[in-house]
């Protein structure tokens, strides 16, 4: 037990300097960026005394590592500045957005993950059957094809055509569930398509190559039924390395996201980020990219902690 | 003689691999009594653990599949012209249980060794409690000489080094009161020192459980002291049979004594050199209807490639049997 104690203690302290690393790399990309955010926004045909005003108002005439460090203790003090651009504060901004996006990818994390484990596992104990062959071509197609084609075709199919489904806009669940329902679900659908399809593929491999391994011909030659040993015995060998991949997925679906939030207009982060990266609106770029990362990198922690509890070498022997 | 607990016959099982067909074993019969000690021996790629799998139907199919045969043990039919008949779930484990090569990677590493126990014990004790069978998997890790069997029952296998985890297999048998306990080259991924344990351990539990044993080994030198009875096997097909006893000190077979040659002999001179058998055991999927030994064979006859493959029969009457065609005739009288 000591050593997984030591084991998690490692993942945080990671979790914690990459955060900290994402914030330099954030903060640098940003100021290394052509253009002038204050000449965007106040034109450029502006007074050089407005500009100078507002330049010196946002910091930006002080050194670089000055204005990082001016940057990070306004986030520990709770405060990520103003947008330049909306003129609001990011905090609200983010309060508002984050929600929005969190009831896409959550949802399509949950539905790639649970729908992934259910058809890899059928594609593997069908092995070369009509099902597991049609479900392998459907999982390789969905693998393959871009977000941004395939939220344009869906539009197009379900809203333009069908008419079944709104296809612009978001309305929470806490306001009008229904309606939750049916703005999120093509989104939702979308950004499940490549996790959806990686988690299945890789059960699939995983279980057909778990069910030679020597110990479940132990457990057959001792009389344990099938059921048993595939759902028991060989499914948690199985789901195991499938942590992993979940992990590498959630970074999938974040930038999925992206291109789905542009594609069905909702107002989340990820559609704040790209107007904010067209309007060099750099507080609020690195503020998002801050908070999704904080996001992805707490997933992480969190998978790499269930890894310890579902793995019983890593929680004896901390991973070595 | 005792009482016939297993018996099989003209066992056919092949591998149908693309473009090749790997006849694993070629019509092979034998039968194991109760109370007894039976070993097959030959070398790797013989046959001899595809027959052992294919009596508890454990090969994988595809692309393997029985052929043809007839297993019957206890009076429970199993095989019955190569195809099942008992429900297998009922044999395995509790009537016969299969002790493995691989002890490293033979128990499940995600489960707790005494969670294992619990399974295999319910599998065949419906009204057990976990409790009760936890109890009898922690009396059968201290019947094999574990120590602290109750700390190991809650120890992942990982935690284990090979030889406990070969005890922790036989503690399945053990546990599980099999009539049969078929040990597929129980020690060959094991140290020397070891070994033997293992096999003292065997015999221990033969005699408490008066149950019967199958060995399946390369290796003559180690069962020479246990067995009652050997099978040598090669290419697919039973060479030569007999008790220990006829087998080592009276081999017939070119093959036997080939082998038994290849076995050090800790009282023999010093300078002699081990004589091994020249070449490799033919590909199983290359037979064609000749003696399958010929090619290596130190005292074949001229006439022996113009032979069909010699089939197995008595030598004398004393229950050695042997096929070769240099007993041709004195078979035949």
């Amino acid at each position: 037990m000591n050593s997984y104690v030591k084991y998690i203690g490692k993942r945080i302290l990671l979790s914690v300097l990459t955060i900290f690393a994402i914030s330099i790399f954030a903060f640098l990309i940003v100021h290394l960026m052509p253009g002038d955010p204050v000449r965007t926004m106040l034109g450029y045909e502006s007074d050089q005394a407005a500009v100078d005003a507002l330049r010196e108002e946002l910091n930006l005439n002080k050194p670089l590592p000055v204005q990082y460090f001016l940057w990070i203790k306004g986030i520990f003090q709770g405060n990520f500045g103003r947008s330049v651009m909306l003129g609001t504060d990011i905090s609200g901004l983010i309060k508002e957005k984050l929600p929005v996006s969190l009831w896409l990818t959550v949802p399509s994390i949950t539905i790639s993950v649970i729908l992934g484990i259910i058809i890899g596992i059928v594609c593997a104990t069908h092995r070369g059957s009509a099902i597991d062959q049609t479900l392998t071509v459907i999982m390789t197609t969905m693998n393959g094809i871009p977000i941004f084609w395939i939220g344009i075709l869906f539009i197009y199919l379900f809203g333009v055509k069908l008419r079944w489904l709104p296809f612009v806009g978001f309305v929470s669940p806490t306001e009008n569930f229904g309606e939750y329902v049916r703005h999120a679900l093509l989104p939702i659908i979308i950004c499940s398509f490549r996790p959806l399809s990686s988690i299945a593929r890789q059960v699939r491999t995983n279980m057909l190559d778990v069910i030679n391994q020597d110990y479940i011909r132990t457990a057959k030659a001792y009389g344990i039924s099938i059921r048993k040993i595939r759902y028991k015995y060989a499914l948690k060998n199985v789901l195991i390395p499938i942590i992993t991949l979940i992990a590498l997925q959630v970074r999938s679906i974040v930038g999925g996201s992206l291109l789905a939030e542009q594609v069905f207009s909702v107002p989340g982060v990820s559609r704040l980020i790209t107007q904010s990266v067209l309007n060099n609106d750099f507080l609020v770029i690195q503020a998002l990219v801050l908070v999704i990362s904080f996001f992805v990198v707490f997933a992480n922690l969190f998978l790499d902690i269930a890894y310890g509890i579902v793995d019983p070498r890593i929680r004896i022997n901390g991973g070595k | 003689m005792g009482e016939r607990l297993l018996d099989c016959k003209n066992l056919k099982v092949s591998f149908f691999m693309t473009g090749s067909t790997v006849q694993a074993v070629r019509d092979v019969s034998f039968h194991v009594d109760r109370n007894e000690v039976v070993a097959v021996v030959g070398e790797s790629g013989c046959g001899k653990s595809v027959t052992q799998m294919s009596i508890m139907q454990l090969i994988q199919t595809p692309p393997g599949k029985i052929l043809s045969g007839d297993v019957t043990f206890d009076g429970i039919e199993l095989l019955r012209g190569g195809k099942p008949i008992a429900d297998m779930n009922q044999v395995r484990g509790n009537r016969i249980a299969m002790i493995f090569q691989e002890p490293m990677t033979s128990l499940n590493p995600v489960f707790k060794i005494g969670n294992q126990f619990v399974d295999v014990l319910r599998a065949h004790n419906k009204g057990m409690s976990k409790k009760e069978a936890w109890a009898l998997g922690a009396k059968a890790l201290d019947e094999v000489g574990i120590p602290d069997a109750e700390l190991r029952m809650r120890n992942y296998p990982f935690e284990l080094s090979g030889g406990m985890r070969q005890r922790v297999l036989i503690a399945f048998a053990v546990a599980c009161q099999a009539d049969l306990i078929i040990a597929d080259e129980p020690t060959t991924a094991l140290d020397v020192t070891v070994q033997a344990q293992v096999m003292e351990l065997l015999m221990d539990i033969k005699k408490k459980n008066n149950s019967s044993i199958v060995i399946v080994t390369h290796n003559l030198g180690l069962v020479s002291r246990y067995a009652d009875r050997i099978y040598v096997m090669y290419a697919g097909q039973i060479v030569e049979s007999g008790t220990s006893e006829q087998i080592l000190t009276d081999p017939k077979h070119p093959y036997t004594k080939g082998l038994l040659n290849a076995v050090p002999q800790i009282q023999a001179d010093k300078k002699s050199d081990l004589v091994p058998i020249e070449g490799a055991p033919p590909s199983l999927a290359k037979l064609d209807d000749r003696c399958a030994f010929l090619p290596r064979c130190a005292m074949k006859c001229d006439s022996c490639p113009s032979k069909a493959s010699p089939v197995l029969r008595e030598y004398g009457t004393d229950g050695h049997m042997v096929a070769c065609h240099l007993f041709d005739e004195e078979v035949a009288k």
